[in-house]
């Protein structure tokens, strides 16, 4: 069995028995989307909502939810997976700093939730479980076998979803 | 302007240089006289850090640290951001309200006293305020900060809202980075400038280099 580390604005497809974590989101949402009978699945750890909003710039698509939500759609599609059988579970968004409203990033979490929201919902994909928002940072590790989410916090708590 | 590495000459990036310089040296001089003793900084640097590795760049994502952070406003947006681990907190914490250090561990946090976590957050209101006044007076540009906030977390969830910033524009982030000891000791680890990409624009071309060139 391999781990492997989906770092910001990455994404990863692997089969069973191999797993997927991200260490460290905050703002970041991580979104988990697996084929559970062909137990495909892959992660995807998105930085910013929408690649609408940043049209001119050269940028990598798996830094936003949209674009990037779509990728890896494809890849999992591409991999063997049957787009009917996705399910999805995402974790993330949480707001680490009190700041005030003139600074627009400290909704970033929120905003990366929705996106990510909207996007599946567009793909047709359920969203299963979550641990979304707060203040806390979150690091999750993906089991494509068994599709669960383990999210672990700062005081080593952890939850699967 | 863009933040890419290879977009950003050798001249602008002395002049950036010698921002993080002057904003560094009088944080230095705040600290020495909140702490009453001598403050030293390190040449200041400005690093350039791909998206995907900034969560990596303080020794591991998941590491626990204790954060405080000033939003800028003005004619500059962006963050200031302080980084310490737990036995640096710890000392700060002794210097300011002069009291026996704790024990430092890593689920340390809960026994951060409501003084404790006061006492960080005015050190880190008091630096960042000067850092921030001293570039505001260099550049004649608008910088005002915000209330401070501190966070015991995750290092890559601290960072994310850098990384957040620095993504809307390009792949990379560019840091203002400095480092403050005290008898070769380090007091702040990690003090981290990190405009947006407009500001840095503006900072330079208040200093009349143009960045297009």
């Amino acid at each position: 069995m391999n781990s492997y580390a989906v770092d910001i604005a990455m994404m990863k497809v692997v089969r069973s028995p191999d797993q997927l974590y991200s260490l460290g989101l905050g703002s970041c949402v991580g979104v988990a989307i697996f084929d559970p009978a062909m137990r495909i699945g892959g992660l995807i750890h998105v930085l910013l909502p929408s690649s609408l909003e940043f049209e001119k710039a050269n940028h990598v698509r798996t830094k936003f939810a949209d674009s990037g939500i779509h990728d890896l759609v494809n890849e999992l599609i591409k991999s063997g997976a049957s787009k009917f059988r996705l399910k999805a579970k995402m974790a993330g968004g949480a707001a680490m700093f009190t700041l005030q409203n003139a600074m627009p990033n400290n909704m970033i979490g929120k905003r990366n939730v929705v996106s990510c929201r909207e996007t599946l919902k567009n793909l047709g994909i359920d969203i299963i479980s979550q641990d979304i928002g707060g203040n806390k940072g979150r690091t999750i590790i993906f089991d494509v076998e068994t599709g669960q989410l383990t999210v672990r916090m700062v005081d080593r708590s952890e939850k699967i979803i | 302007m863009n933040t890419n590495p290879d977009r950003i000459g050798g001249i602008q990036k002395d002049i950036l240089r010698e921002i993080a310089n002057i904003g560094a040296g009088h944080a230095a001089t705040a600290l020495s006289a909140l702490l009453e003793r001598p403050i030293e900084q390190s040449v200041p640097d400005i690093v350039f850090v791909p998206l995907a590795e900034i969560p990596n760049m303080l020794g591991g994502a998941d590491k626990v640290v204790v954060a405080g952070l000033l939003g800028i406003t003005g004619d500059v947006f962006g963050y200031l951001i302080m980084i310490l681990d737990f036995e640096q907190a710890n000392r700060i914490i002794s210097m300011v309200r002069d009291k026996p250090i704790q024990n430092s561990e890593v689920s340390g946090f809960h026994k951060f006293s409501v003084m404790d976590k006061s006492a960080l957050s005015e050190t880190v209101n008091i630096m960042g305020g000067s850092y921030l006044t001293a570039i505001a007076e260099f550049t004649g540009l608008k910088v005002y900060p915000s209330i401070p906030c501190l966070c015991m977390d995750m290092v890559g969830a601290v960072l994310n809202i850098a990384a957040a910033e620095a993504g809307k524009t390009g792949d990379y982030a560019m840091f203002f980075q400095s480092e403050l000891f005290n008898n070769k000791e380090r007091i702040i680890g990690n003090m981290f400038f990190v405009p947006d990409e407009e500001s840095c624009s503006k900072i330079l071309e208040s200093l009349g280099c143009n960045c297009n060139e």
